[in-house]
C-alpha cells in the first residue's frame, strides 16, 4: 500500500535517511566500546553521549544532547518509570527527586550554586560561621581518640572570624560595642578638627532600630508635620521620644519624602490640628502640655484604656480637657491663634446629704400601684351569664374555661383547629354559649389570680386540702369520712395500726425472709413496744444501750455499719473517715464498758461445686445428692409470706366469737338465677341471695384462716349463711385506702371531670364514656370492699349457672353423680378467691404492715392462679352445655373486671 | 502447741532498707513463697517487684486501672495474681510484666485474692459480698463457684491446707466453707473484720477487727482463745500476721507503730513507730527474722 502510494509521487535528489534507523542502530551499539566507532571513517562517527544518544555539536557549551526534538523523551514518548517486584527481586518503594526528571545540563545548571560570600568575609553571616564551628566539633568527636598525637584538634575548634571583625578588632572594636564617633553623643561634639570628626569605635552599639522605625498610623510617606514643624519639635522632646531619638534628630528631620507620599500635595494644616490636639502628661515646666499626638501613642494617658492618671480626675487639678494646665507661667504665643488659659476650671462638687438617723428605709406604695389591686380593677368579671340550655355544652364549657384561663388564648385556637368538623367547641368562636363561656373564662381567670397570691403571701406550707383545692380535685369522700371520723373513734385499734395482731411466728418468719432479700439493712423500729427488732445482730454497745431512746441506738447502729462499710471500702486515710468516726468511737466507748460478746458460731450447710471439690481435691460431698436448694424454695414467693398462723389466731378468734366455721365456706349468693328445675339442696350451697356485701370482709379474714387450716384439710360443714361482724381490731378499714369509687357519696352531685385532652383530640365517639358517671351508691361504710364483693358474686354466678346446665345434662344422659361429683371442687377453689380478694383490705402504716399487704396480694395471686387452671378445666366441661345457653360466663377469668350489667347485678344484691 | 519457743525469737524492729518508688499508698505488700522477693502493691495502680534483702526494685508492672489491693505469688515465681479497684483479678507473667489473663466477674472492688491447694484456683472476695473461686486449669472465663452468703464487703480471704476457704467480712463474720463437709462455720465477731491469717500450725484464726481488737479463734470449735488490743484500728484495713512460730502476732496500726503480742499471754511485747502514715500491710518471712511493713506514706519499709 505504501509502495503504492509512494508511485504516485516524483521524489528529487537524494533522500535524507530516515533518524529513525540510524537512532534504532544508535540503540544496539554497545556504549561502553568506543572501539566499534573508532573503526568507522570519521564522517560516519556519530559522537553519543554517555546513555548512548547522539549527541549534537555546535550548541553554546559544545553542544548538547537531547532526546528527541529537544525533548527528554523519545520518539514514544516519555516513558515514566515503572514499579517492579518479584518473588526474588522484591521492588522497594522509591521516591521521586527532581534529580529524576532532570538532564545532566539541567543538573549542572542546578549545582552551580549562586555567588555566595567565603566565610572569610562574611561578617554578619554568623550563622555560616557557627554552621562551620558545629562541622569542626562533629568531626573532632567521630575522630578517634586513640592517637594522643590529634588531641589538639579535638580541642581547639576553627573560631570563624570574617575580615571586617578582625579589621574592627584590630581599631579597638569589641564585641558589644557600636562602630561611630568616639565621643559620646550626649556631650557636645568638639568640631575643632580639621578632618572633621573623628572617625573611631564607639563605646556603645548603635540599635538598629534607630534608623527612623515606623511608629505611628500614618500612611506611608505621610508626614503630619509637614508644615508644622513646631509640632515636631514638641512631640521629639517628650521623654519618650527623647531617648529614642538620641543622636539621630538629623535624620528624623530629613523625613517626609518616601515612596508613594504625595510629594505634591498641599496639606491643610488647619485641617487636622485640632484633631490632634490633647493633653500630654504630667505639665513640664517651660513647656506646651499639648501637642499632636497620633492615636497610638501610648504614652497618652487618655488613650491608654481605663489607666488614666488619677491626678486628673481629682477635683482641683486640671481636667484633661482644659487646654492649659494651672500654674503655667503665660507665654508668648507659641502656636498662632493659641493664647494661654488664664483661669483653671474646674468641676464644683457637692457632698451628698446626710441621711437623718431617724431614716428607715421603707416606702409605703399607694393602693392602685400595686399590681394585684390594679389587675382586680381592671379585668372584673362580667355580670354573670346563664348557663345555656343543654348540659352537655355547659359542662363542656365549664370544664374548658379553667384550662384557657390558664393557658392562655392559644388553647383556644388548639380546640378550634383540632375540632374544626364538629360543633363541640362552637361557643369559642362565637357559637352557642359564647357568651357563658366567656364569662365562665373571666371568672376563672380571677380565681387564678386570687391564687397566685394566695400563693406569693402564703407562711405555711400547703396541706393535702388546700392543694387539691388549687389542683380542682374533689377529696374522695370515703377518705374524707374516714378522716373525719377517724379522731373520734376512741379505739386506737379501730383507727391505728395492727400490726400486734400479727401472730410472732410469722413476725420471725417474715423478717428471716426478709433478711434474706434485703442484706445490708440493720435495724428498724418496728413500732410495737417499742423493742427494737434488727434484722441484723446489733453491734457492739447496742446491748448497753438498749434503755436508751430507740432513734439514738438506731442512729448509732447505723453511723457504725456505715462506718464500717466505708473502712472496707478501702479508704485508708482515717482523716477521710473522720466523719464516721464519732459514731465508731461512740461504740466504742460503749464496748470499752462491757465487755464485748463473746464470737458465736453458726454451723449451716453449704454446697461446694462439684468442680470445686474436683480443684481442691477432695470428694463431693454431696455427691448423689439432688440439689437442694431447688427444693427448698417455695414456688411461689407468697407461700414464704403468707402468715398462716395469724390467720389461724383469726380464725380461732372467730371461732371464740360464737361464729360457726362454717360460714368460712360460705359462698356468696350468685344472681338469682332459676335453678331450671332441679332441687335447690342439690346446688352447692350458697344461698340464690347475696349475703350483705359487708361479709365480705369477714370472709376475707376466714380466708386466711382457712390457709392454715388448709394443710390439715380439716372439713367443714355447710352451715347458716348469716354473717358476723368482723373481729374486733383484725381488719380495720384503711383510713386512707381510696377503695371507694368517688361516686359513692352521700353528695348531691359530683360532676366527673371529663377528660378534656380525650374530648378534643380523640374522636366524638368518646362521649359515650362520659356517660357512665356513677351514680349515687351506698354509704362508705359498707362499700369498702364493695368491689371484690362484685366480682365474687358474678364469678360465683357463672359458676352456678354453669354447674346447673351441667347438672341437667347429666340429669338427662348420666343422672346427678356428675354435679355432686363437681360440687366439692366448686366450692374449694371458689372459697379461696373469696378470701382472696378480701385479703387486699388491710391496709397498715409501717414496712412490715406493707410487706403484710403484699404478701397477702401475692398470696391472693397464687390462688387466682390455681384457680385459673381448675376454671379452665371447668369450662372445658361447661362447653357442653353450651345448648343450656348459661355457659359462657363460666369462662370468665376471676381476674377481669366486671362490666355494667355485672355490677348492676351486684348493686341489687348490696342494696338489700 | 502454740507459742512454744516464744522466749527464743527475735523480733525484727530494725530497719534495713526503706523501698520507696510507690507514688501514694501501698496497700498490701507479700512475699514469695521462700520470701526472696516481695511485691508492692499501690494505689498509683502499680505493682512493683523488689528485693528487699538488698532493698533493690526490680520491677514495676503496670496495668491496673485502679488502685491494687492484693497480690499472690505463685509458688514456681513465675506467675502472680493481683485484684483490686477495677473488679478484676489480673494473673501476670513475672519475667514478661505481661498480663496472662484477667478473671471478670466480681461487681465491685475486689479485696483480696489467694491460691487454692495445688494452685489450681483462685479465691477472691470484694466488696460485691462474694467470694469467688476461679479456674487456673481450664480456660473458662466463669467462676467455679461463687458464695454469695455475705452479708457485707468481704475484706480477706484465705485456703486453709485441708480444703477449706475462709472468708472475713465486713458483717463481722469468719466464714469457713469447709469444702470437704460440705458446711460453713459462721463465726460472728459483732465488729467488722478487716483482715484474717491463718495461725501457721493451721488450728487457729486470727482475725482483726474494728473494735481495735485481734480475736485469736480456734478454728475448730469457734472458741474465742485470745484478744489482743493496744494498737489503734478505727477505719482502715490493715492487715494481721503471725509469726512463722506462732509465738507472736502482730498488728498495724493507725498511728503509724507496729505491735507485738505474745500469743499466749495476750500482752504486747514490743511495738515501734514504723511509718508516718496508717501501716496498711505487713507480712512475716517465712524464717521469721525479716519483716516488711508497707504504709499509707508511700513506703515499703524492711525490718530485721
Amino acid at each position: 500500500m505504501a509502495s503504492d502510494d509512494e508511485d504516485d509521487y516524483i521524489f528529487f535528489g537524494t533522500p535524507i535517511q530516515e533518524e529513525e534507523e540510524s537512532r534504532a542502530g544508535q540503540r544496539r551499539k554497545d556504549v561502553k566500546d568506543p572501539a566499534l566507532t573508532k573503526q568507522l571513517p570519521l564522517h560516519k562517527q556519530e559522537v553519543t553521549d554517555a546513555e548512548g544518544r547522539r549527541r549534537f555539536h555546535g550548541a553554546f557549551t559544545g553542544g548538547y544532547s537531547a532526546g528527541y526534538y529537544n525533548t527528554v523523551g523519545s520518539a514514544e514518548g516519555w516513558a515514566p518509570s515503572t514499579f517492579k517486584s518479584s518473588r526474588e527481586d522484591r521492588g522497594s518503594a522509591r521516591s521521586q527527586k527532581v534529580e529524576d526528571f532532570l538532564d545532566e545540563d539541567e543538573l549542572e545548571d542546578m549545582r552551580k550554586s549562586g555567588l555566595q560570600v567565603r566565610a572569610e568575609y562574611d561578617t554578619f553571616g554568623s550563622t555560616a560561621a557557627e554552621h562551620a564551628r558545629r562541622a569542626a566539633n562533629a568531626e573532632a568527636s567521630t575522630k578517634d581518640r586513640g592517637h594522643l598525637t590529634f588531641v589538639p584538634d579535638a580541642i581547639i575548634t576553627p573560631v570563624a572570624d570574617s575580615m571586617g571583625i578582625r579589621l574592627l578588632q584590630s581599631m579597638g572594636w569589641r564585641q558589644g560595642k557600636g562602630v561611630g564617633p568616639a565621643a559620646a553623643p550626649d556631650k557636645p561634639q568638639k568640631a575643632g578638627r580639621r578632618w572633621g570628626p573623628e572617625a573611631g569605635v564607639g563605646p556603645e552599639n548603635t540599635p538598629i532600630y534607630a534608623l527612623a522605625p515606623k511608629t505611628d498610623q500614618h500612611g506611608l510617606g505621610f508626614d503630619p508635620f509637614k508644615g508644622a514643624e513646631e509640632f515636631r519639635n514638641a512631640k521629639r522632646q517628650r521623654p519618650g521620644e527623647q531617648d529614642r531619638e538620641a543622636g539621630q534628630a538629623e535624620k528624623k528631620r530629613q523625613r517626609g519624602v518616601a515612596f508613594g507620599s504625595g510629594t505634591g500635595e498641599e496639606t491643610d494644616t488647619f485641617g487636622y490640628m485640632d484633631d490632634y490636639v490633647s493633653h500630654d502628661g504630667p505639665p513640664r515646666g517651660g513647656d506646651f502640655n499639648f501637642e499632636i499626638a497620633s492615636d497610638e501613642e501610648d504614652n497618652d494617658p487618655l488613650s491608654r484604656g481605663g489607666k488614666l492618671d488619677p491626678n486628673f480626675m481629682l477635683p482641683g487639678k486640671a481636667t484633661p480637657l482644659s487646654i492649659l494646665a494651672a500654674g503655667q507661667a503665660p507665654q508668648k504665643d507659641i502656636i498662632p491663634g493659641f493664647v494661654r488659659a488664664a483661669e483653671t476650671l474646674a468641676p464644683k462638687l457637692h457632698p451628698a446629704p446626710k441621711i437623718p438617723a431617724s431614716y428607715q428605709p421603707h416606702h409605703d406604695f399607694p393602693e392602685d400601684a400595686l399590681p394585684g389591686s390594679s389587675g382586680a380593677e381592671v379585668e372584673r368579671p362580667a355580670r354573670e351569664v346563664p348557663p345555656p340550655a343543654d348540659p352537655e355544652l355547659r359542662k363542656t364549657i365549664e370544664a374548658m374555661a379553667p384550662f384557657v384561663a390558664r393557658n392562655g388564648p392559644a388553647f383556644e385556637a388548639v380546640a378550634v383547629k383540632a375540632n374544626a368538623k364538629s360543633q363541640k367547641f362552637s361557643f369559642i368562636v362565637g357559637g352557642a354559649g359564647a357568651e357563658y363561656y366567656r364569662w365562665r373564662v373571666q371568672v376563672a381567670k380571677a380565681e387564678a389570680r386570687s391564687a397566685g397570691a394566695s400563693i406569693a403571701q402564703r407562711r405555711a406550707p400547703l396541706s393535702a386540702d388546700d392543694r387539691g383545692a388549687l389542683l380542682g380535685e374533689a377529696q374522695l369522700v370515703a377518705a374524707a369520712a374516714a378522716a373525719s371520723s377517724a379522731p373520734a373513734s376512741a379505739d386506737p385499734h379501730a383507727a391505728g395500726l395492727n400490726i400486734s395482731a400479727i401472730a410472732d411466728s410469722d413476725r420471725r418468719r417474715l423478717q428471716e425472709t426478709l433478711a434474706s432479700s434485703f442484706a445490708s439493712a440493720t435495724e428498724q423500729d418496728m413500732g410495737f413496744g417499742g423493742r427494737p427488732v434488727g434484722l441484723h445482730q446489733p453491734p457492739p454497745g447496742q446491748a448497753v444501750s438498749a434503755a436508751a431512746p430507740a432513734a439514738s441506738s438506731a442512729a448509732a447502729a447505723f453511723l457504725d455499719s456505715i462506718g464500717g462499710r466505708f473502712a472496707s471500702g478501702g479508704t485508708f486515710q482515717p482523716e477521710a473517715a473522720a466523719g464516721l468516726q464519732a459514731g465508731v468511737s461512740v461504740s466504742d466507748a460503749t464496748a470499752e464498758q462491757a465487755a464485748p460478746k463473746r464470737p458465736r458460731r453458726s454451723v449451716h450447710e453449704w454446697r461446694p461445686e462439684p468442680l470445686l471439690c474436683k480443684r481442691f481435691n477432695v470428694p463431693d460431698p454431696f455427691k448423689g445428692r439432688a440439689a437442694a436448694p431447688a427444693s427448698e424454695v417455695p414456688r411461689f414467693m407468697s407461700d414464704r409470706l403468707a402468715l398462716p398462723d395469724t390467720a389461724a389466731a383469726a380464725g380461732a378468734a372467730l371461732d371464740a366469737a360464737g361464729r360457726p366455721p362454717a360460714a368460712v365456706l360460705q359462698l356468696p349468693g350468685p344472681p338469682p338465677i332459676p335453678p331450671q328445675g332441679l332441687p335447690a339442696q342439690q346446688l352447692p350451697g350458697p344461698p340464690p341471695l347475696a349475703p350483705p356485701s359487708g361479709d365480705s370482709r369477714a370472709l376475707a379474714d376466714a380466708f386466711l384462716d382457712s390457709l392454715g387450716a388448709e394443710d390439715n384439710g380439716a372439713p367443714r360443714s355447710a352451715g347458716s349463711s348469716l354473717a358476723l361482724p368482723p373481729p374486733p381490731g383484725l381488719l380495720p378499714p384503711p383510713p386512707g385506702l381510696p377503695a371507694d369509687e368517688p361516686g359513692r357519696a352521700p353528695a348531691p352531685f359530683v360532676e366527673k371531670p371529663i377528660d378534656l385532652f380525650k374530648a378534643i383530640f380523640e374522636a366524638d365517639d368518646s362521649s359515650d364514656e362520659e356517660k357512665d358517671i356513677p351514680e349515687p351508691k351506698l354509704d362508705a361504710a359498707e362499700t369498702a370492699s364493695q368491689p371484690e364483693g362484685h366480682k365474687e358474686d358474678e364469678l360465683t354466678a357463672a359458676r352456678q349457672a354453669a354447674l346447673a346446665a351441667r347438672a341437667a345434662q347429666g340429669a338427662s344422659q348420666t343422672g346427678t353423680g356428675v354435679a355432686a361429683a363437681s360440687l366439692p371442687n366448686s366450692e374449694v377453689t371458689a372459697q379461696p378467691e373469696k378470701g382472696a380478694q378480701g385479703g387486699a383490705a388491710p391496709a397498715q402504716n409501717g414496712g412490715l404492715a406493707e410487706a403484710l399487704e403484699r404478701a397477702q396480694l401475692l398470696a391472693s395471686e397464687k390462688v387466682r392462679e390455681r384457680l385459673r387452671a381448675e376454671q379452665e378445666q371447668e369450662s372445658r366441661g361447661a362447653s357442653h352445655a353450651a345448648a343450656a345457653g348459661v355457659s359462657v360466663d363460666a369462662a370468665k377469668l376471676p381476674g377481669q373486671l366486671g362490666d355494667g350489667s355485672n355490677r348492676d347485678e351486684s348493686d341489687l344484691d348490696g342494696s338489700e | 502447741m502454740l507459742g512454744t519457743d516464744s522466749v527464743g525469737e527475735t523480733l525484727p524492729k530494725e530497719e534495713s532498707f526503706c523501698l520507696r518508688g510507690h507514688d501514694g499508698p501501698v496497700l498490701a505488700v507479700r512475699f514469695n513463697n521462700p520470701g526472696t522477693y516481695c511485691l508492692s502493691c499501690g494505689k498509683d495502680r502499680s505493682i512493683r517487684l523488689w528485693n528487699p534483702h538488698k532493698g533493690l526494685l526490680i520491677k514495676t508492672y503496670a496495668g491496673h486501672g485502679y488502685d491494687v489491693r492484693d497480690a499472690v505469688v505463685s509458688a514456681d515465681n513465675s506467675k502472680f495474681a493481683s485484684c483490686g479497684g477495677d473488679r478484676q483479678i489480673f494473673l501476670w507473667d513475672v519475667g514478661t510484666g505481661r498480663t496472662i489473663r484477667k478473671f471478670r466477674g466480681h461487681d465491685g472492688v475486689v479485696n483480696s485474692v489467694c491460691l487454692g491447694p495445688g494452685e489450681g484456683t483462685l479465691v477472691t472476695g470484694g466488696y460485691d459480698q462474694a467470694v469467688r473461686v476461679w479456674d487456673m486449669r481450664s480456660r473458662s472465663v466463669d467462676a467455679i463457684q461463687t458464695i454469695k452468703s455475705f452479708a457485707d464487703s468481704v475484706t480477706s480471704v484465705a485456703v486453709s491446707p485441708n480444703a477449706e476457704i475462709l472468708a472475713a467480712c465486713v458483717d463481722g463474720t469468719v466464714r469457713r466453707f469447709d469444702v470437704r463437709g460440705g458446711c460453713v462455720y459462721v463465726d460472728q465477731m459483732h465488729a467488722p473484720v478487716t483482715s484474717m491469717a491463718l495461725s501457721h500450725d493451721g488450728n487457729c484464726v486470727l482475725a482483726s477487727c474494728l473494735d481495735t481488737r485481734l480475736r485469736l479463734l480456734d478454728k475448730a470449735s469457734g472458741e474465742l482463745l485470745a484478744e489482743y488490743k493496744g494498737h489503734k484500728q478505727e477505719s482502715a484495713k490493715m492487715d494481721c500476721a503471725l509469726t512463722p512460730s506462732d509465738a507472736h502476732v502482730l498488728s498495724g496500726s493507725e498511728d503509724g507503730r507496729v505491735c507485738y503480742w505474745d500469743l499466749v499471754e495476750e500482752t504486747m511485747v514490743e511495738s515501734f513507730q514504723a511509718h508516718s502514715g496508717v501501716v496498711c500491710s505487713l507480712v512475716v518471712h517465712p524464717d521469721g527474722d525479716m519483716l516488711l511493713t508497707s504504709s499509707t506514706d508511700g513506703t515499703v519499709k524492711v525490718w530485721h
